[in-house]
């Protein structure tokens, strides 16, 4: 009976699950152990258990490495749930967190921020770039959402926020024109995204963010499964269409704006981490499809951050260059071995 | 019969989008159990009705009633579980599997986030096997045929369980088996279930053989309704079907160009059949009184033959034989 096949398959999830958690340890365990100065995964454990190895390796996992690890779960569960987000409000297999013009709106703010730094009559800090990216993702936000509500057919919307995202990088461009080197520099630096700045501090910021847009998100699975049958089933099967686009767009507006602020803008895992999951778990179904995003979206993170700690001593690779570079090589693999995209 | 058991009634509805008038209806009621085939040229409106009745599109003027009750005093949920609607969109996002799909037919009678329950499971083996559609129900909406997503998407609306059904063009797209399928289907779940069906459709065919009742709806006219046999009797189809150089055989679905034939012929009213289609097809009409078309039966071949008066003109096996001699006889000027 058909009952008991569900019942089955919800079963099989659950297994999936689990393996994904461990996967997700053991990278989040590999990571730590990864850097500049490499520690066992004895130590590793030894640490985590409180007890007191020599200072140095304490204050490094401590200090660094886990709010990194946090940082980089965090980033990828925002942005992959963001992106899965907006790819089934369009219903379009393009949009990412950012075609709402969120990331733009960020960018504009810090690259204010910077290029005006010698008018300002405070300190350019760390803080402050993170209050201009928040105040610049928040304002475009508000364009888009107030358009939202104006607009009926949602690939309208979707034309707006490009163009948004287009206006506000073009003002972006002319400040870059007219900044000095160093400002420009400064502000390149951040555009490359990293990790590895964002404190504990900044943590207790971010993390209640990360999972709180992303709870909301997962009570609306199934209003998400409706939406992906089109604006008039999901209507007609009593889905109040205005009160969940508002709530998605808030959502991914939140966490892409708020990842950006402290991360920079991290490209592509939004639009990837999606079809990855989609396209090795082979469901739509948003009630096993967010977790799992959730799950890949992090793990993905984590393993980004591993290749680009791989110089070792040297240097550390820019994130923004590794997401992509990762990226999209599997995405492309996938489709090969699928023969298509799964249309969602 | 009666305005009381009528499930849905329209007066005066003026429907239209962005403040544009398309269409003004009078009055149409649907009755329980009747299959309502809705009628017109592309443009008149159909599909704006459908969307106004289904809630997606709101209307300008005028009363829905649905129960006795105004389409706006239900809740969102409420007119879910009265209304479902089969539209026109292909799904673009059809990744689902065919057992997602029916179970988003339960989302009005589902509280948030609970697990699926035994009625919902019910609800969709009933609707599944009604529509034999129980060997898809793993597949995912992107392995499916055209013909068996349109009975997918009627499944769907049965899972919704209302008493009224709204389809946008279910036939369109599928191949003529497929159409007669997905009619024959219709008509069984509106008697079977009592379902009340409002079905738009350009396939004029099916809908005189499969509806109990028939809407017209033409620019500038008011709607008319009736059963078929009426609505064909009196006139009132062939006014909407037709164009200014052609109309419809309705108990054929032939079309007849207005060119007249006085082309006499000679054949069984099968043969004939054909015959006339051929030359309707090609345009030949008028020709000079003494010329005939008729058959032969030579050693057992059938052949047809062109008669010129009281002589043989020009014999031949098949259509295409003649044809060429029927387009220069009738360039001919006509003798008196």
């Amino acid at each position: 009976m058909i009952q008991e096949r569900w019942k089955e398959k919800a079963t099989k999830w659950r297994k999936i699950l689990a393996v994904l958690i461990a996967l997700l340890l053991v990278l989040s365990l590999a990571n730590l152990s990864i850097g500049s100065v490499n520690i066992s995964f004895i130590d590793i454990l030894k640490v985590l258990g409180g007890s007191e190895l020599n200072e140095a390796t304490t204050a490094i996992i401590w200090s660094f490495r886990i709010p990194k690890v946090l940082t980089a779960i965090a980033v990828g569960v925002g942005l992959g749930i963001s992106g899965l987000q907006m790819q089934t409000l369009f219903r379009n297999a393009l949009a990412g967190p950012f075609v709402l013009g969120i990331s733009s709106g960020a960018s504009l703010g810090v690259a204010l921020l910077v290029m005006g730094a010698a008018y300002l009559p405070f300190q350019v800090s760390g803080v402050s770039s993170v209050l201009a990216a928040c105040i610049g993702a928040f304002a475009v936000f508000g364009a888009v959402i107030s358009m939202a509500s104006k607009i009926r057919d949602i690939t309208s919307l979707l034309i707006v926020g490009l163009m948004f995202g287009s206006a506000v990088g073009a003002v972006v461009s002319v400040l870059q024109y007219f900044g000095d080197p160093n400002q420009i520099q400064s502000y390149l630096v951040w555009t490359f995204g990293s990790l590895s700045g964002v404190t504990w501090v900044e943590l207790r910021i971010l993390i209640p963010i990360i999972v709180l847009g992303s709870l909301t998100v997962f009570l609306l699975s199934d209003q998400l499964n409706m939406l992906l049958l089109g604006d008039e089933y999901a209507m007609s099967a009593g889905l109040n269409l205005r009160f969940v686009r508002i709530i998605i767009i808030s959502v991914t507006s939140i966490l892409a704006g708020t990842i950006t602020a402290f991360c920079g803008p991290i490209a592509f895992i939004g639009i990837a981490v999606p079809h990855i999951s989609r396209l090795l778990f082979n469901t739509s179904n948003h009630r096993l499809l967010q977790p799992l995003v959730c799950f890949v979206g992090a793990s993905v993170m984590l393993i980004c951050d591993i290749i680009s700690q791989l110089p070792g001593q040297v240097a550390t690779l820019p994130i923004n260059a590794v997401t992509s570079l990762v990226g999209a090589p599997l995405i492309i693999w996938l489709i090969i071995k699928r023969k298509s995209l799964v249309a969602f | 019969m009666n305005d009381l058991t009528a499930i849905l009634e329209i007066i005066d509805l003026t429907i239209g989008y962005d403040g544009k008038e398309i269409q003004t209806i009078d009055k149409l009621t649907l009755n329980p159990g009747e299959l309502v085939c809705l009628l017109g040229q592309n443009g008149v409106g159909k599909t704006t009705l459908i969307k106004t009745l289904s809630g997606y599109q709101s209307r300008l003027n005028g009363s829905i009633k649905v129960s006795e009750k105004d389409l706006g005093e239900y809740s969102k949920e409420a007119i879910a579980r009265k209304i479902s609607i089969v539209t026109t969109d292909k799904i673009s996002a059809a990744g689902l599997t065919v057992m997602e799909v029916l179970m988003s037919g339960r989302y009005p009678y589902q509280r948030w986030l609970s697990q699926p329950k035994t009625e919902d499971f019910e609800a969709i083996e009933k609707a599944a096997t009604l529509t034999k559609i129980n060997y898809l129900l793993d597949k995912s909406l992107t392995q499916l045929s055209d013909g068996q997503r349109q009975k997918v998407m009627i499944a769907r609306a049965l899972v919704q369980n209302g008493d009224i059904m709204l389809l946008d063009e279910p036939t369109a797209h599928l191949d003529l088996t497929n159409r007669i399928e997905i009619m024959t289907l219709l008509r069984k779940i509106c008697v079977d279930q009592q379902k009340t069906m409002l079905v738009t459709t350009h396939e004029l065919n099916l809908a005189l053989q499969f509806a109990d009742k028939i809407c017209l709806m033409d620019f500038g006219r008011k709607l008319i309704e009736g059963t078929p046999e009426d609505l064909a009797l009196s006139g009132e189809i062939q006014k909407i079907f037709h164009g200014e150089d052609y109309e419809i055989e309705l108990m054929t679905g032939r079309v007849k160009h207005n060119k007249g034939q006085n082309l006499s012929i000679e054949a069984t009213s099968e043969l004939r059949f054909w015959m006339e289609n051929a030359l309707d097809r090609n345009d030949l009409g008028q020709f000079s009184d003494d010329i005939q078309l008729g058959l032969e039966n030579e050693k057992k071949v059938l052949k047809w033959v062109i008669k010129r008066g009281i002589s043989t003109y020009k014999k031949g096996e098949k259509m295409s034989e003649l044809l060429s001699t029927l387009k220069a006889l009738q360039n001919e000027p006509t003798k008196n």
